[in-house]
Order: C-alpha cells, then structure tokens, then sequence
C-alpha cells in the first residue's frame, strides 16, 4: 500500500518537478526581474519603517506592551513581500502562460496532467517567494530589527502566507478573463496592504471595519509574522495558519479543476 | 542520410490497430462539432483527414491525443481508453497542434530539452536527442535562437522535432504545412516522408488535397463533423469522380450567373459542378466533351482538360456547400 | 451588396503642429473611454485609501510638533494630490509608449502611416497625459481632500497645477525611457527604480530631511519633491524649501529638455 502511495507521490512530484525546470529555464534570463521584485517591499520598508516609523516614534499596542514603529511595521512588510511575490508568480504570469503564450496546452499533450501543472506552479511560485522574504529578513536583520534568532521562525512563517496566496493566484488566473480583471486584483491586494492591520492594529479601526479586515488573508499572515518577531506567541497563531492552509488547499484544488476544464476542452 | 535514435520498429505489424473509433462524437453546448464518425489506424500507415475548416478535423484529434473527452461514442487509442489512462497515452504520442504551442519564453533547443523534462527523459539523453532532432528538422543553426524569431515555416518543423522528441509509436500533425511557403512545405513533407519510412504511424489533417494525396495511405474526407468518404487516394479519385476533368471559365461571370449557366450544360459530361468561378465538367473523355459543346454552340473563354485529383472528389463531395456559402 | 462610392472629405494638406497634436490626442482619448474604469482605482481611489490609512490611521499617533505644526493629514495631502500625477504617469507613459512601437497593435506605428508627424504623436500623448489626465484626476483627488479638512484657503487649488508641473516635467523623461527600451521585461525596472523610489522619497509621507544626509541631493533631482513643496505651500501656507521660483524653474527646465529628448528617440524610432 505504502509502495503504491511512495510511487505516486513521486510520479508526481517528478511531473511537476518538470515544469519547475521550464520555469527555472525560461527565467534564467530573466533573473534580475525576479530579483528586483524584492527592492519594491524594501522600499515601502524604508519609507514607512524609517520614515513614517522616524515620525511615530514608539506605539502602544493594545495589550499594553510599547515597541518601535518601525519594528511594528517591518514584519507586516515581510508579509505583503510574501504575498506579493508569490500572487504576481501565480496569479498573471500563470495568466499569461495560460491564456496568451497557450505554454500549457503544448504540455498537456505530454503525460503532464493539469495537476501537475497546478503543482509545479506552486513550487516555483515558493521559490520565488522564498528568494524575497529571505533577502527581505536579511534587510531587517542588518537594520537590526530582529530581536533574537527566534524572529528567524518568521520565514517558515511567511511560507504560509506564501501557500495561502499561491492557492488564491492560481484560482484567480484561471478566473479572470483579460489584463484589467488584474487591476481590479491589484486594487484588492492594495487596499488589504494599507488595511490588513499593517500600519496600526486593528483594535483602532472603526467597529464596523473590522470584521471585514479578519477576512482578509493578509491580515492573518501579518499577525502571524509579526507575533513571531515580537516575541508573542500565542494560541490565535493556529488559527491564522488553519486558515492559511485551509485558502491554499482550497485555491489549488479549484485551480486544477478550472484548468482541466479549460484546457481539456 | 541516417540519423540514429529513432525506435526501429522493424517490419511493422501492418494488422495491429492503433486507434479506433466507432460512433465518435463531440458537442460544444449545443453545438455538434463531430456527429458520429467510425475509423481505424493501423501501424505503419499514414492517415489522413481531409476537410474544409471547421469540418472537426481539430476536434478528432484532440480527442485522440487525450486532450479533449468525447461526448459520446468508444475511442481506443493503443488499445486503452482516453477517459482513464490518458497520460499513458500521451506518453507513447507524438502531437503536433495546429497552433504549435510553442513555448516563447524559451530558445528553439531549451523548448525541445524541457519538453522531454515532461516525458521523464533524463537530462543527458534529451540533450543528445535535442541536438540530433534539430538536424532532423535542419534547424541547428537557430538552436540558441528565441522562438519568435524564427519564420513560420521553421517554427512549424521546430514543433515536429518536439513531437519526436519521445520516439512516439504516433505522431499526430493537425495541418502541419498550413501557411508555410512552397519550400517549406516540401521540406516538412520529406522530412514526413522519412519518418513513414522508419515505421513511425502518422495520422494528420490538412485541407490541401495534394498533400494527402503524396502523404498518406489512407484517408477519410471529414465535412460538418461526419466522414463523407473513405479510402486509399487513388480509390477515392476512382470511386467519386471520372477519369478526366474540364475546366471552363466565362469572362467575368460567377456563382450565380455560372450555376444558370450550368444548367444548360446538361449532358456534355458525366457531372457538372459549378464554382464560384469557373465550371467543372466531370468526364470520361475530354474531347467528347469539348464535342458536345461545339454542337450546342457554347464558347468559354478558356477551357482546360487535366486528369482528376482528389481535389475534385473533394469538391464534388462538399462543393455545393462552398456555392451556397458564397452566395 | 450595396457600394457606397462617397468620397470622404479628407484634408489632403498636412497639418500644422496644433492640428497635428490635436488629432494624435483625440485618438488617446477614445482609447481612454474603454480603459477608464481600470484607471480610476490609481488615479483617484488609491490616494484616498492612502489618506485614510496612513493620513488618518497613522497620524493619529504622529505628534504635529515634528512636521512644523500641521497635522499629519494636512501635511500628506498635498504630496498625495502631486503623487497621483506621478502614478498616472506610470500607467500612461510606459506600457503605451513601449507598446506603440509594437509591430502586433502598435498605436505610434499606425498613426505614423497617416498625415502625422513623429513629433506630433509625441505631442498628442503628452497633451494627454501631461494635461488632460492631472487636470482632471488631480482635481477630483484634491476636491475629495477638502472632505478631510486639510486646506486653509482657496490657495488650495494651486496644488492641481503643481501637479500638472510634475506630470509635464517627468512625463518626456518617461516618454524617452519607454521609448528607448528594447525589452518589455524592463518595463517593470521604470516603475521599480523610477516611479516607485519617486514616489515613496520625495517628501510626501515624511520630510525629505529624515532621509540621511547622502541621500538628499536624490531628493532635490525628483519633480515630484519640487511639485510638493509648491503644493503644501498651496495648501498649508507653509514656507517652501526654495523659492517658489527656484521650484517652478527646475520643473519648467526640465519638461522642455525632456521633451527634446523625448522628440529626438522619437523621430528616430519612427522614421525608418
Ligand atoms: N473549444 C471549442 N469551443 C466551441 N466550439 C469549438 C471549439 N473547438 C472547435 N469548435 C467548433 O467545432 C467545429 C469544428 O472545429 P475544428 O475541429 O477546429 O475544425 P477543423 O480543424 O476541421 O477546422 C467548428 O465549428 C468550431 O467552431
Ligand atoms: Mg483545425
């Protein structure tokens, strides 16, 4: 039984291994655009990390606890690179294999199934978020504003907000019909940015508001990260990674289903 | 020339069937785009479907190439079934798309070297199997090129070295000489010819009759998703139309003026077939014909007597419906 | 089938350089009308949501003693007004510009086969989103900021034509950028290493002299600090770091060397 299940995984980790080499061969080329990704979330970190952050000062958070703005604002940060890094791999450029370059209608005529292709996605996707969030803490850490060696756990932990977004991006690009369903996406993940309880907790929005940001899956990646890298742990933390995982075992599952409908036509 | 590599089957076994379809069917919605059509493959052979566009020629074969589920009917490819074991299948086919499906992002050799990745072939040995389909298709030169800036003739024999590149026991080549120049079309058709003769089966579509006439053993003409005929090139010629064919034109005059003129042709040959621009007078002795119409005083502006081509068992079989289309 | 034979009263004269602009711009304002809805979440959402978040979120626990008294929303909506011209341009001035070249669908390339000249397509695409995109969305942006009550006086208004300088200081520069790349994939490095840093360092969020010291001479380069500067002084009636003058020269000198740079890499990717 156990045989059977060993060859199975392996038969498709080796398919979706396979779209991972073309992906890791059509972007060799490419490699500095991938890199560069990264300078946008460092950016936003310098500019509201240092230079709002030098304006605030310290903040109070709800519990009571006083820490500085900028080490507030740095993992929520992180969590929008994970994010970020891993929608534009999964959401346009899967669009764009899909629907413009047809790259996986060529591969569907090979033993490749849309699961593979789901899969192997998702990998490169993780790679790619990977190379982000890792040079991303390395910034924090020279900037000093990792605490001690258990902030590092916040990587495993961005990995989560990676699956979760991986899940989404994949069903999304399956989902939308042109490039300006993708504005309307990008609007979406902005404004969860700027209100997923990034920049003040969400203990301070207005009542009416904030149900609406605990559905945001950003929201539950940036008070995973950033309960890491202050120190605070607590129980909630399972119930932002249930719900991560719950989005990415969910967004795949659909995304497979809506590829094999669309490409076995 | 000898290139190396390629399965040697040996002396085919002509019997073995390799696909099989009885009553296949295929509807988009409520549109039928395949009502219902029986046919056999065997090893060895090259097999044609023939048809105008949008006759389900692409819908046939991607429902033999497993990508595409038929609504209604049995296919058997390989003796398996689509539905279940399509990725067993695909492992043993060769498919050239009608579209390539190329991967733009890579160069002419990583689309061929990453496409192996695909079937499972090791690194080393895709390489070596790249490089040596490149020369099959006389594209080492270009193989650092990116695909789009090759013309559409060597994009076309790029996508048929990418066929090749798991030694299928079927390669499946939906229109592969479709807008390519003369040359590249003679190009594609050797290279084609090569690999019937290694024992690789072929199965393609094509709306030029010339093609399948050179190309293939077998063929089936295809029209608004049924199969109108069948045979070998020479018994369809023998079965549907005569022996010689005259072609007449009248000036200017068109579809309809030429259909009433049609009419009083009647009798100068075995069948008359108006086009939109010219007439065609099915007979079995051209000079008879031109005979006939001396006598009833009718003066073409040019007539032209030639031996029939499938071409015309096509347009007799679907000709009517290019008529009525244009009128 | 019916043959219509009317002749099309086509003006068989080329045109001047007004009538030349004009019509290349007509033809962005009627690709405007389909792609609009797409434009409005960056042109006039985003630096509302902006203002919410961090004017209004974070500046509550700003203390107005560190930005010269103002309050934290008074003193991001002025830069937030002028940003928003930066981030149309990002929109307008690069993808289109790059795209225009394109063999498949390029604009430039099918207006180049009518009367008009290089330099009045580039004439047209400026006049489009150099003014007519910042007088109409930097208006909206800076009529919505007045629901925050963040302005002391009608002087307000000026802030618009502060953008506007921005926008036709910057936009050639794009135009030229755009138009000398050979690659889409750096597209993407325009709006990373030039529409991103601009936007987020040029004194809207937090006063250029927070930055270190090394940084500053960066600062004083972008249009987008100088048209800040001008727009608070507009809004809040605080001093601007320079002169007015100096403000409005440096943006001036640059919209004019930018567009002849702009025209050079025009006529030479256009005639051919
Ligand atoms: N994916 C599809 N969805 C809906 N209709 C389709 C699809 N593919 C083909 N058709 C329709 O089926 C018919 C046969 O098409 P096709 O098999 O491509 O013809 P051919 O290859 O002979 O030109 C056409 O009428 C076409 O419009
Ligand atoms: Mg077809």
């Amino acid at each position: 039984m156990s045989v059977i299940a060993y060859s199975a995984a392996r038969a498709t980790l080796r398919s979706s291994g396979a779209l991972l080499n073309r992906n890791w061969i059509a972007m060799r080329r490419a490699w500095i655009l991938v890199i560069s990704g990264a300078v946008e979330s460092l950016l936003f970190l310098f500019a509201f990390g240092f230079g709002v952050g030098a304006l605030v000062g310290d903040i109070t958070l709800p519990d009571g606890t006083t820490v500085s703005y900028t080490a507030y604002v740095a993992p929520a940060i992180l969590a929008n690179a994970a994010m970020m890094a891993v929608l534009a791999e999964t959401s346009i450029n899967v669009f764009a294999k899909f629907k413009w370059m047809k790259v996986y209608d060529g591969i569907l005529n090979t033993p490749l199934r849309p699961w593979d292709i789901a899969l192997g996605e998702v990998w490169w996707a993780l790679i790619r978020g990977f190379t982000y969030i890792a040079a991303f803490v390395v910034v924090m850490g020279l900037f000093g504003l990792l605490d001690s060696w258990w902030s590092l756990l916040a990587i495993p932990a961005c990995v989560f907000i990676a699956l979760a977004f991986a899940g989404i991006g994949l069903t999304l690009a399956t989902l939308f019909r042109d490039w300006p369903d993708f504005d309307w996406m990008n609007a979406v993940v902005f404004a969860m940015f700027l209100f997923g309880g990034t920049f003040t907790p969400v203990e301070a929005y207005p009542a009416f508001a904030q149900p609406i940001v605990y559905i945001m899956p950003l929201y539950h990646g940036i008070e995973l990260v950033r309960g890491i890298s202050l120190g605070q742990l607590g129980p909630m933390m399972l119930v932002h990674i249930a719900y991560l995982m719950a989005l990415c075992v969910g967004g795949m599952w659909i995304a497979q289903r809506r590829l094999a409908r669309a490409l076995y036509k | 020339m000898s290139y190396e590599g390629f399965r040697l089957t040996g002396m085919p076994d002509v019997n073995e069937i390799l696909v099989s379809a009885a009553d296949l069917r295929k509807s988009y919605g409520d549109h039928e785009a395949v009502r219902g059509v029986d046919f056999e493959i065997r090893r060895g052979e090259a097999f044609g479907f023939l048809g105008a566009n949008g006759a389900g020629k692409s819908t046939t074969m991607r429902m033999i190439g497993c990508v595409s589920q038929p609504s209604a009917g049995t296919l058997e490819v390989f003796g398996r079934d689509p539905r279940t074991q399509g990725a067993e299948i695909r492992a043993r086919l060769g498919v050239v798309p009608q579209d390539n499906t190329l991967d733009g992002m890579l160069t002419v050799f990583e689309n061929l070297v990453v496409y192996a990745g695909y079937f499972g072939i090791k690194r080393r040995a895709a390489r070596e199997k790249a490089a040596e389909l490149l020369d099959f298709v006389q594209l080492t030169a270009r193989s650092k090129d990116q695909v789009n800036e090759l013309s559409g003739g060597m994009q076309r024999r790029l996508a048929i070295a990418r066929s090749l590149i798991n030694d299928p026991e079927l390669v499946i080549l939906d229109e592969p000489t479709t807008g390519l120049d003369p040359q590249a079309r003679h190009l594609v058709w050797e290279r084609l010819f090569q690999l019937k003769h290694r024992g690789v089966s072929i199965l393609l579509t094509t709306h030029y009759m010339d093609e399948a006439e050179q190309l293939c053993d077998r063929l089936v003409v295809m029209d608004e998703g049924r199969i109108i005929a069948s045979g070998s090139p020479r018994e369809l010629i023998d079965t549907h139309v005569t022996k010689e064919v005259v072609e007449l034109r009248f000036g200017t005059a068109h579809t309809a003026e030429l259909a009433a003129l049609a009419d009083t042709l009647d009798g100068v040959g075995a069948q008359i077939e108006p086009l939109p621009d010219k007439i065609l007078v099915y007979t079995d002795d051209a000079d008879d014909t031109n005979a006939a119409l001396e006598i009833r005083d009718i003066h073409p502006t040019s007539v032209l007597a030639r031996r029939a081509t499938l071409e015309d068992v096509f347009l007799r079989l679907t000709g009517r419906a290019l008529v009525e289309d244009e009128a | 089938m019916t043959t219509a034979t009317a002749t099309a009263a086509a003006d068989r004269t080329a045109p001047g350089t007004l009538t030349g602009a004009w019509r290349a711009f007509t033809l962005q304002l009627a690709l405007y009308k389909h792609i609009w809805h797409g434009t409005v979440f960056t042109s006039v959402l985003l630096p509302v949501l902006y203002m919410v978040s961090i004017g209004i979120g974070v500046g509550a626990y700003i203390d107005p003693a560190s930005i010269g008294g103002l309050t934290y929303a008074e003193f991001i909506a002025p830069g937030l007004v002028c940003s928003v011209a930066v981030m149309m341009l990002g929109n307008d001035m690069v993808f289109p510009v790059f795209g225009g070249y394109e063999t498949w669908g390029g604009h430039y390339l099918a207006q180049r086969a009518t009367p008009l000249r290089p330099v009045d397509i580039l004439n047209g695409h400026l006049a489009y989103a150099a003014v007519f995109r910042p007088f109409t969305n930097c208006t909206i942006v800076a009529i919505v900021m007045a629901f925050f009550g963040v302005y002391h006086s009608w002087w307000a208004s000026f802030a618009v034509l502060a953008a506007a300088l921005v926008s036709a200081s910057l936009a050639p520069w794009l135009f030229f950028w755009a138009s000398s790349l050979k690659n889409d994939s750096n597209l993407n490095m325009i709006f990373r290493f030039a529409v991103m840093p601009i936007s987020l360092f040029s004194g809207v969020f937090f006063p250029a002299s927070e930055m270190p010291g090394f940084l500053q001479p960066l600062v004083w380069l972008s249009p987008l600090w100088h048209g800040t500067e001008l727009a608070r002084a507009a809004t809040a009636d605080v001093a601007p770091a320079l002169p007015p003058v100096a403000h409005l020269a440096y943006l001036a000198a640059l919209a004019v060397t930018g567009w002849f740079a702009a025209r050079h890499v025009v006529q030479r990717r256009l005639n051919f």
